[in-house]
């Protein structure tokens, strides 16, 4: 059976009506409404959050009281095997699903958001416009501004934050200039509680990631001493003695903050740079042959879980062992059996058009929906 | 008098590093190598070079700004040279291999 209605779930003060305009409209065509809700894993495997479940849970109770009692409820989390980072990756899985289950029409809730983000930043609408499947926002009432108490939470650590670093940078002492930087903290506060934080902070987690974090920095700057010294020695040595070559390496990482910390880290420490990350795959330019082994074993990686994840989630075999290290260029790429890598002539085609070949395929995912974007649009002229 | 050798050594050790930036700068062959040297002994340079800034001061106030500096030039430098590598790359600009240096020579 096909149709049905697909309502993606988050917590909102327009979930309710939401549903129940749903499974109104699913009533009409007779077919089932699905409920769904996006889990940014913290690995692959993790299990949803306590959290999720219950958002899910209220909407499916919600979707009960509404409906008869044969009526096709069904619930589903997605995203719990993979990494995903952005609004695209999210509709990617609201599309998949919807696919999968032949469901031919998205019902949005006006209070929908991602998460810690504001639906203005990047609406959903926008990136499932022209996608081929009917979408529709439900006439549900958002009841005008009402801040939520994660927005709260989220302005006010804003703008204890933004004073705070006020005093530290002037350090005023007379009462204008701190009533000044109470009116700073709180304009901050307004303006970015939907824009700071990928997720509500939680003092839990906050605390745990600082005091990881007392033992992750002095690792870091040591490592960061010893790269140079490393890197001293290369750049000095009379033959230069350098093996550069380029991979592409899956994260096992899974929101902005810690790709972000990954790619830094990387960046800083031995032999490696960051050239381009697109969600969470990184491409990665090492200067030395030894600088990439580090990279592929994960030396890098480990650290970075340990202080976003804690220690019992810091142990995963390296990216080379889980088969998530591409080699493009360099010396491993020209080991390998592949003949247009490995001919001098091979390297050069590889290279010089990075755009058709090796930039695009990661971002093959997201441009797919804008592709699709655009040709709906045509079709619809 | 310990303080003042310390400040020396530092802000030596800081010179060292941001010499051997500007040494990489030129030695190294394309844009993602100097990008290395950019990130990584620059930072480092720069690190130490506030270190002994703090020291020479040594008020607290000083200090706290002179460790906020730090932290934005470990934030900011890999955060641009990854800007640069990125937008070379997407122009396709060839990344230089070992195998060049035999053919040039």
């Amino acid at each position: 059976m096909t149709g049905g209605v697909l309502l993606p779930v988050a917590p909102s003060s327009s979930l309710e009506e939401t549903v129940s305009y749903a499974v109104s409209l699913a009533r009409g065509d007779d077919a089932g409404i699905h409920l769904v809700r996006t889990v940014p894993g913290h690995y692959v495997g993790d299990v949803a959050t306590e959290a999720d479940n219950r958002v899910l849970s209220r909407a499916e109770q919600r979707a009960r009281e509404a409906s008869p009692d044969d009526f096709p409820v069904t619930t589903a989390l997605l995203g719990t095997d993979r990494y995903i980072a952005g609004p695209t990756e999210h509709v990617e899985l609201f599309l998949e699903y919807a696919r999968e289950n032949g469901i031919d029409r998205i019902v949005l809730d006006p209070g929908y958001s991602l998460d810690a983000t504001a639906p203005t930043l990047q609406s959903l609408e926008s990136i499932l416009e022209g996608t081929g499947v009917e979408f529709e926002r439900a006439p549900a009432e958002t009841g005008g501004w009402r801040p939520t108490r994660d927005e709260l939470l989220r302005a006010g650590v804003i703008g204890v934050v933004a004073f705070a670093f006020y005093v530290a940078l002037g350090g005023p002492t007379y009462s204008f200039a701190l009533a000044s930087g109470v009116v700073t903290g709180v304009i901050a506060a307004a303006l970015l509680r939907n824009v700071a934080f990928e997720t509500t902070p939680s003092l839990g987690p906050i605390a745990g990631t600082i005091a990881r974090g007392a033992y992750f920095v002095p690792y870091l700057l040591w490592e960061i001493t010893k790269a140079n010294v490393l890197f001293a020695y290369v750049v000095l040595h009379p033959r230069l003695p350098i093996d550069p070559g380029l991979d592409r390496v899956e994260a096992a990482v899974g929101s902005g903050m810690s790709v972000t910390a990954f790619a830094n880290s990387i960046t800083l420490t031995p032999g490696t740079l960051t050239v381009d990350a697109n969600g969470h795959q990184l491409l990665v330019h090492s200067l030395t042959e030894g600088a990439r082994d580090d990279l592929v074993e994960g030396v890098h990686e480990r650290p970075v879980r340990y202080l976003f994840y804690g220690r019992e989630n810091a142990d995963l075999p390296g990216p080379d062992a889980r088969g998530d290290v591409e080699a493009l260029v360099g010396p491993a790429a020209s080991a390998e059996p592949e003949p247009a890598v490995a001919a001098d002539g091979g390297i050069d085609t590889a290279v010089d058009s990075p755009n058709s070949e090796t930039v695009d395929s990661p971002t093959a995912e997201p441009e797919s929906v804008v592709d699709a974007s655009a040709s709906g649009g045509e079709s619809d002229e | 008098m310990i303080l003042t050798g310390a400040i020396i050594v530092f802000a030596a050790i800081g010179v060292f590093f941001t010499f051997v930036a500007a040494v990489g700068m030129l030695r190294l062959p394309d844009v993602y190598t100097r990008s290395h040297a950019a990130t990584k002994a620059d930072t480092l340079g720069a690190g130490f070079s506030i270190l002994a800034v703090a020291l020479y001061f040594g008020t607290a106030g000083e200090i706290l700004r002179a460790a906020l500096l730090i932290v934005f030039i470990y934030y900011t430098n890999p955060t641009a040279a990854h800007a640069i590598t990125r937008a070379a790359y997407s122009k396709g600009i060839d990344v230089w291999t070992a195998d060049e240096r035999e053919g040039s020579s």
